[in-house]
């Protein structure tokens, strides 16, 4: 499933490159607390641990990030979804994509990977019910053609989780 | 012959509500299969055209490197100046705000088109 939702697999152009070889430089100076990412000859698609942080309802649990990059990077936002099984959130759906403003309507070229990564980390442990969205059925449904998360018309509405 | 005109009606009435759940449906999967309008908007090219550019001056600056690309600049490099005193790299702002006509470091909002 998650090979086919990549986006259209053009390669990274030039500009986006040479950001990501920095940001990746970066990652290995200073990652961000509790994720690993194992890197890879791949720079178009990372794959990120993640480690419920402790004392919130994810704690002591794994679940694994995949972050697709477009050609034009970072004028657009990378696609990142968890590789399921993906956590239960009230935001995050069964295949893995994550309703989260920042990946779509509000991302800005100014945010990384590592930026990416702890407002992930911190809407899990904001949680406080282990539950799937409401319409997470009808959406999964939607989707199964391998649809990607970018292509979703997100409805942003709840700023506590 | 009275009970053939009730059982006439339940059946346009279960029909009638058969097709309204079909709607809905088709509704529902119409939407999620409609293009993404753009959300985005680019800024007012006048406007863009119009920001300061100025020569990097390490001395005098706070940022060290451009917030787009994250290379840093280099001294009496051509910057751009938004209206909110951040700087980027002329083509790294110019680009952005041909799609999102907002300051990738404050969301500052420039002017689109009216």
């Amino acid at each position: 499933m998650t090979s086919s939702s990549a986006p259209s697999r053009k390669a990274l152009s030039k500009i986006a490159c040479n950001r990501l070889q920095k940001e990746l430089v970066e990652w290995q100076v200073n990652p961000p607390a509790g994720f690993k990412h194992k890197v890879t000859d791949n720079l178009q698609r990372w794959v990120i641990e993640v480690n419920g942080a402790s004392g919130t309802l994810y704690a002591n649990e794994t679940y694994q990030l995949q972050v697709d990059f477009p050609e034009h990077y970072p004028m657009e936002a990378p696609q990142v979804i968890f590789i399921p099984p993906a956590p239960q959130h009230p935001h995050i759906y069964s295949n893995g994509h994550i309703c989260l403003d920042i990946l779509y309507d509000s991302w800005s070229p100014a945010m990384t990977v590592s930026s990416i990564c702890i407002s992930i980390l911190s809407m899990l442990s904001s949680s406080t019910a282990k539950q799937r969205p409401a319409d997470n059925d009808r959406y999964v449904k939607n989707c199964r053609n391998g649809r990607s998360p970018k292509e979703t018309r997100w409805w942003f509405h709840d700023d506590k989780v | 012959m009275q009970e053939k005109p009730k059982n006439i009606s339940v059946n346009i009435v279960v029909e009638f509500v058969h097709t309204v759940l079909c709607d809905v449906q088709a509704f529902n999967e119409s939407f999620m299969d409609e293009e993404v309008d753009p959300i985005l908007v680019p800024a007012a090219p006048s406007y863009v055209e119009a920001l300061k550019t100025k020569q990097y001056d390490k001395e005098n600056s706070k940022e060290e490197s451009c917030s787009v690309c994250y290379q840093e600049f280099l001294m009496a490099e051509d910057v751009t100046l938004m209206p909110c005193s951040h700087i980027f790299h002329n083509n790294c702002i110019g680009r952005w705000l041909e799609m999102t006509n907002t300051c990738p470091m404050c969301r500052f909002t420039m002017p689109t088109f009216v």
